[in-house]
This record gives C-alpha cells, structure tokens and sequence, in this order.
C-alpha cells in the first residue's frame, strides 16, 4: 500500500511538470499549427533564471515569478522574431527553426553556466509528512498543488475572459474570427506570453522537485511535451493537463513494474504509437482538430 | 601524392550521410510524407549489418544487403502509419519512432546495450581489406548507384504519383494513383537508403552504440536535405557536404560550434526555405543561367522537368 | 453503366444523401441538379469512389464497385472533373494530363518505366488539342485563368479514356460564350465518341439543353426524374427552385 500511495504520487507530480509544459505547447499548437519544440528551451531558460534569482535573494516567491517573466518574454520574442514571418512557408520550416532555436538555447545555457547539472536547493515547504502509510515529501504535493491552480486558472482564463473567447474562436475558424473583428495577432501575443509563462514556472518547479537543473533538461521533454498534447488532444487546455497527469502515473508505475522491459522514457512513444494507431486524433481530440 | 587521411574521412562521411539525406529528399521532398526519424532507419541498418558481421561472421556484403531489406521493411510499416496521419501527427510519430528504436538499441543486449557492438570488420575484396580511399571509393560508388536509381525513380510514373501524392492526394486518385501504396513505397525506399547509409558507416568506424543514432541526427540529416533543397538529388549530396564540414569550419568556435550549427539552420531556413539547389533556389537559376550561357542549359525543359 | 441503388451518405448529423436510387444509361448524358446543398457533388463523388457511402451499393457494368477506392473506379474507366480546378503550383497543364495518360502505369513494374516518352506525349497534345488546350502544354497550370482551368479538368478525365465522364459543375466560373464552347464539347463527346456522361449544373438550361434524361436531388433525396421537358414541368421541382434558389435571386 505504502509502495502504492509513493509511487502514485510521484507520478503526480512528475505528471505535473509535463502538464505545466503541455499547456503552453498547446495554447500555441491550438492558434499558429507549429511544433514549438523551441518551447523546452523556454523552460530550460526559466529553471536558470529561477535559480540566479533565488540565490540573489533567497526568496522562493521572486524565484518563481522571474522565471515565469523571463520565459514569458523569450516565447514572445520567438513568435514574433521567427514564427511570426515563417507563417506562410510549408509546415517543416517553422518546425526545423524551432529545432534550431532550441539547440542554441540549450546550448547557450550549457555554455555560460557549465554542461554539468547545478544544485538547486529551493527552502519552501520540504518537509516528510506520512501519508496513507507512506512518507512523502510534502514539495510533491506543492507542485502537483500549483500546477492544478496554474491550469484552473487557464481554463478560466481562456474560457471565461473576452480574450480567451476570442482565442477559442480563432483557434477553430481563424478567418471567421478576424471577420468578427478579433484582433488575431494580440491574442497569439498573448498565448505565447502566457504558455511561455507556464513553462517558465515548470522550469522552477523541476529544480524545486528535483533540486537540481541541468542545460539538458529539456531534452527528451521537448518531446514528450508533444506526445502529451497529442494524447490530450491538440489545443485543449484541460486535455494537455490529463494527458501530462497521465503520462506521469504510466511512467511511473510501469518503471516501478517492469524496470527491465524499457527505460521510463519510453512510455510516453509507446503511449504515443499505440493511441494514434485506434485514435488518430488523441484521447479528447475531435476530428475537425486534424 | 598522397592525400591526407583527414580527408579522406571527410569525403566518405560526406558520401555516407549524403545517402542518408537522398533517402529523405525521396520520402519528405518527392512524396511529401514527413520523416524526421531518418537516424533511426540509419540505426537499424547498422545494427543489422554488425550483428550479422562481427557476431554471426557472415560477409560485409551481405550485411549491407541485410541492413537495406530491414529498413525498408521497417520503412514500409512506417508508410502504413502515414496513411493514418496527418502532417503534425506524422512528424511527431517520426519522432517517436526515432526515440523508442534507441532505446531499444540501449536497453538489449543483442544491440550490444549501453557498450555497443564493436570489432565491426571491413569489407574486403579478394582478401585486400577495403579502408581508407579505397573505402571511400566503395562509398561513393554505392552513393552513385543509389543516385541512379534516385534519377530512375524521378523519371518514371513513380516520381510523378510521388509529387502527385505530395501536392493533391485528391487529384493523385483522380488519375489512378493508389496513394496508400505510394506513401508506403515512398517511406520504404527513403527508409533503405537510411538503412545502408547506417550500415556504411558501422562498417566504417568498426564501432557503434545506440547513442550514434540519436533524434538530433535526424534533424542533421533534415538539415542536410532542406539545406541543399528537399526536392533535388544534388542538393542533398551538397547539403551533407556542408554539414559535414562546417564542424570543422565552426572548430575555432571551440565550444559555440553547436551554437553556430543552430544559427546555420536558422540563417538557411529562413532565407532559403526551398535550400540551395531546390526548385527556384537562387543558387540553382544563377547555376542554370551560367549553363545557358554556355550553351550547356537544361534542353528538355519542354517536356517538363522531373520534380 | 453506373447505378447507385439505395445511397445514403451521412457527415456527422448530416445526411447529405438519403436513399438515392438512380443509373446513368450507356451513351446517354444524364444531368443532376438541385438547388444550393441538395447533395449534387457528394453524389458524383460517391460514383467516383472519393465517398464510400454510410448505405447502399454502387454497380459499374453490373459489377459492384462500392468498396473500390477512387483510383480503382478511375482506372476502371470512371473519370471525374471536380468543381474547383486542381492545379498545384509548379505543375505544367502538360504534365497533369500527363498524369492521367499515365493510369495504368501506377502500379507493378510500370512504375519505374520511364514517362517522358514521345507516344505518351503525343497522347497529351492529342488530348489538349481536344479542349483547345494546345498552346498551353508548358504553361503552368495554376497560372492560367478559371475557365482554362475548367478545361483543363475536362482534358485531364479525357485522358484517362473513360467510359464514364462525371462533369462536375463544368461551367461554373466561364464566360457564357464559354460555357457554350464547353456544352458544344460534351454534347460531341457524347454523341461521336459515345461517352456516357453525367453532369451536374448550377445552369439548368445548359443542363436540360445537353441531358437526355434528368434526376432533380433536394435536401439529399430524389424529388423527381424523366425527360428534361417533363422534369421542368413537374411542380414539385417548380417549388423547390423557386422555394430555395430563384426567391431570392
């Protein structure tokens, strides 16, 4: 039971990173149509940020906030330096800058501040507390805690607000949307701003979790990212947090089961493969999506 | 006077990947059926040309032979992936593929698992070893026959329904292309190519291991084949060339030359999406122009350039 | 020659067709029309193949086609135009009829065969010159204007020499001169070659012009057929045309 509740939550928590990084794959997925693949370096670039602030100020709030302000602001930069003018060009241009963008992020990160991980000991509720049995670090329960919150507060605010709406709307019909007058290039602005956000406050919660960020961080995740919105169905907030919740709960039990079968990260493909071929166009997806 | 063996490295790792990336042009340019796990296919045909050399002992010929045939079957149930998929679905499929088919490669013992498979032993002709310029000739000369069957392809009914299927898979049946058959068809043959660019270099550098086929090499591979445009045989001969060398361009970068490859990506993409050599490139009308000028211009244009 | 016995075609909710029986007769035009969504080019598609339908059969020459893809059903002999040109870019008008010279040749080792051959291209230029297309074999196709377009679909289902030619809207988009060049075209398809064609118009006096015999679809199910004088006197048709199209125009 005890083995049960620890490997459960666990995988909720990992799960949660995933979703915190699928939502923002899929808030830009579900407008402009691109892989942004350039999105794990969003992340990566919001766990170092989180890290420098943190051990100039000591204050876990100010950590979090910065790197979501700087990842916001570097997925803004991308879509409007680089997305914005590959628009009109065939599907793999945008997705091979995306790449590319990406590997100099990365790259970049490993440069300045070494290719070797760093310790990143985050001092906020990191307490062992006994659950159901088991004995649980409580900073599992903070992330899966705000990135439950983190997610309410984008489904509300992508289908409550006016310009959530509208970006529902243009989501679905681009063109009968500008024609109702929504400004399209502000609500991909704002998508980005608020997807790169969230990576940003992935990329703090993974050194938060894990204690430790590394430039390479982001490297398988960039595309387990993807194979989430797939299972969540591409452009649906609350499906890109199921599917990440999800993926993480596989992960995690079928590592615990089966340790020789598969590495952990295998899952998520073999998830991937094997959803696309009975529904090929995800779990929550609909048709028209494709 | 001898050439330096740095060289000579160079131009077989040029001759090896310009097979792997005239296998995309085939699948991704031709055909239009996105693959960005063309390292993966590169993979299985080395794993299988060094399995059935250094462990069983069979011939090198046989075993590039083998790893030809296990790709393209791999590669021909890819294509009846394709047919479900769409685009984004597809790509990200590729992706997959590529990712599990390493980890496969690391986690059995018959791929050699985290150590690799080493002692990989030189094709040889009459008992004299082939290593060296004389290896690179034998790659070369494979990478002359693949291309003349690249040319073959272009010219015949197939390279048509292939462009038919990119372009209008609609008008493609319109006109009787069974465009089921053709995806599988176009990722079984840019699939073999992968398979005996793989097993050209296992045989090459007598060492392999599963990192050696990593997703970031697909994308080199796809950069390879946009750089010298997806559509032109060429080009992708071009494309390796450059990414194969411009490592050792970037070297006095030291560290930022990972940095650089990005940037080349970027640059390219964005100021030459069709790539150097590819349909309306720059390159390729001032080419054509110089040609005409000396009388040497493409004549046949008449009855329509092959895709 | 094509029969459709009992067709249903559902899109989600939608029942685009609904029971449709009906046959094209062997050398005879057949005209389709209907108001606006009355279910006119999902009809020609699922004699084509492009739509399997959700009921009902499909029979070419007594044989039933309905599980055959649209490449079988135009290799077979069943040529469709659609009702927006397919011009890709960088395709010359020579090479997509081409492409349809080329029907048998997509299959076994004709694939590989060489294409730019002087038999194969003398079938183009014979095909274009048909359509009064010959001056535009290397220009390409996207470039060209709609009505020429228009014709070039035709020359493309020409070259497949079908037996059966299902226009789809063919004057859609041309000059009245045009359109009449175009009804001069079919009518002498129909009457020298002996081609069994159906023809689906938003013109219903080109279509009763050129139709021996005439099927009027609304909402997705047959509202009346027979002789084009009959057909136009049936009040069931008066209703809908002046229900649906006319009122408002």
């Amino acid at each position: 039971m005890a083995e049960i509740v620890l490997q459960v939550v666990d995988g909720l928590a990992i799960g949660s990173i995933y979703a915190g990084i699928a939502l923002g794959l899929t808030l830009v997925y579900g407008l402009l149509r691109i892989l942004h693949i350039a999105h794990a370096g969003v992340y990566v670039v919001g766990a170092y940020t989180a890290y420098m602030v943190y051990g100039a100020t000591g204050s876990p709030l100010a950590s979090m906030a910065s790197a979501m302000a700087s990842s916001a602001l570097l997925g803004f930069l991308i879509n409007r330096l680089f997305y914005k003018p590959l628009l009109d060009q065939p599907r793999y241009v945008p997705l091979m800058v995306s790449i590319a963008l990406f590997i100099i992020m990365e790259e970049l990160v490993a440069n300045v501040f070494g290719h070797y991980p760093k310790g990143f000991h985050v001092d906020f509720l990191s307490r062992d507390i006994g659950l159901a049995g088991a004995t649980v670090n409580t900073r599992k329960i903070v992330v899966f805690a705000i990135v439950l919150a983190a997610t309410l507060l984008t489904w509300a605010l992508t289908t409550k607000t006016r310009l959530g709406v509208a970006s529902q709307a243009a989501a679905q019909d681009a063109e009968t949307a500008m024609t109702l007058g929504v400004r399209i290039p502000l609500i991909i602005d704002f998508n980005f701003l608020l997807g790169s956000a969230l990576a940003g406050l992935a990329g703090f919660l993974y050194g938060y979790y894990y204690g430790v960020i590394s430039p390479f961080m982001g490297g398988v995740v960039a595309y387990k990212g993807l194979v989430v919105i797939v299972l969540g169905g591409f452009g649906s907030v609350m499906g890109a947090y199921l599917g990440g919740i999800i993926l993480g709960l596989v992960e995690q039990v079928m590592t615990a089961l089966y340790p020789d079968i598969l590495p952990r990260e295998a899952y998520a493909f073999i998830a991937l493969i094997a959803l696309l071929l009975f529904r090929p166009y995800g779990i929550f997806g609909r048709r028209e999506m494709a | 006077m001898p050439i330096p063996e740095y060289y000579i490295t160079l131009a077989t790792l040029v001759g090896i990947y310009g097979v792997a990336a005239l296998g995309l042009n085939i699948t991704m340019g031709w055909a239009g059926q996105v693959n960005l796990g063309q390292a993966g296919f590169l993979g299985i045909g080395a794993m299988t040309s060094a399995i059935l050399t250094a462990k069983l002992g069979l011939p090198v010929g046989l075993g590039i032979a083998a790893a030809a045939l296990s790709a393209l079957v791999v590669g021909a149930v890819m294509g009846l992936v394709s047919i479900r998929l769409r685009e984004d679905f597809l790509a990200i499929t590729t992706i997959a593929f590529n990712f599990l088919v390493v980890y496969i490669f690391e986690y059995y013992d018959v791929f050699g698992g985290s150590y690799g498979i080493s002692n990989i032993p030189r094709p040889s002709i009459g008992g004299y070893e082939l290593r060296g310029a004389s290896y690179m000739l034998l790659t070369w000369g494979i990478l002359a026959l693949l291309v003349l069957l690249a040319l073959r392809i272009q010219r015949s009914w197939m390279g048509l329904a292939f462009n038919l299927v990119r372009d209008d898979e609609q008008l493609a049946s319109a006109v009787g292309v069974d465009v089921r058959r053709m995806k599988v068809l176009a990722f079984a043959i840019g699939a073999m190519y992968g398979g005996v660019a793989g097993a050209l270099s296992a045989h090459f550098k007598g060492y392999i291991v599963f990192s050696d086929f990593e997703f970031p090499y697909s994308i080199a591979i796809l950069t390879m084949s946009i750089l010298g445009g997806l559509d032109s045989i060429a080009g992708a001969i071009l494309g390796s060339f450059i990414v194969v060398v411009s490592p050792e361009v970037f070297r006095p970068l030291m560290q930022y030359r990972r940095v650089m490859y990005g940037v080349l990506i970027v640059v390219v993409v964005f100021f030459a999406p069709r790539g150097l050599l590819g349909k309306n490139a720059v390159a390729r009308r001032l080419l054509e122009r110089m040609l005409a000028g000396y009388g040497l211009g493409p004549g046949g244009k008449k009855k329509g350039e092959g895709g | 020659m094509l029969r459709l016995e009992n067709v249903s075609k559902h899109f989600g909710g939608v029942r685009a067709l609904d029971g449709v029986s009906l046959s094209l007769r062997e050398g005879r035009i057949t005209g389709i029309i209907g108001p606006n969504g009355a279910g006119k080019t999902t009809l020609l598609r699922v004699m084509a193949g492009f739509y399997k339908p959700t009921r009902g059969r499909v029979y070419y020459r007594d044989r039933d086609v309905t599980s055959l893809g649209p490449h079988e059903r135009a290799r077979l002999g069943i040529a469709l135009t659609f009702q927006i040109p397919r011009a890709p870019p960088e395709f010359t008008v020579g090479q997509l009829v081409q492409a349809a010279v080329g029907k048998a040749m997509y299959r076994g080792t004709a694939l590989l065969a060489e294409r730019d051959r002087e038999e194969v291209w003398d079938r183009v230029h014979r095909v274009l010159e048909r359509v009064g297309l010959s001056d535009y074999a290397e220009r390409e196709a996207s470039q060209l204007p709609l009505g020429l377009q228009k014709r070039l679909e035709l020359a493309r289902a020409l070259a497949l020499e079908p037996r059966v030619l299902l226009l789809d809207e063919p004057s859609a988009g041309m000059s009245p001169e045009e359109a009449r060049e175009l009804a001069g075209l079919v009518r002498d398809l129909n009457e020298r070659e002996g081609l069994t064609i159906a023809i689906v118009e938003h013109n219903v006096p080109l279509a009763t012009g050129l139709s021996h015999y005439m099927y009027v679809l609304h909402y997705g199910r047959l509202l009346s057929e027979g002789e084009p004088g009959e057909v136009l006197r049936d009040p069931r048709v008066i209703e809908a045309y002046l229900g649906a199209g006319y009122a408002r125009g």
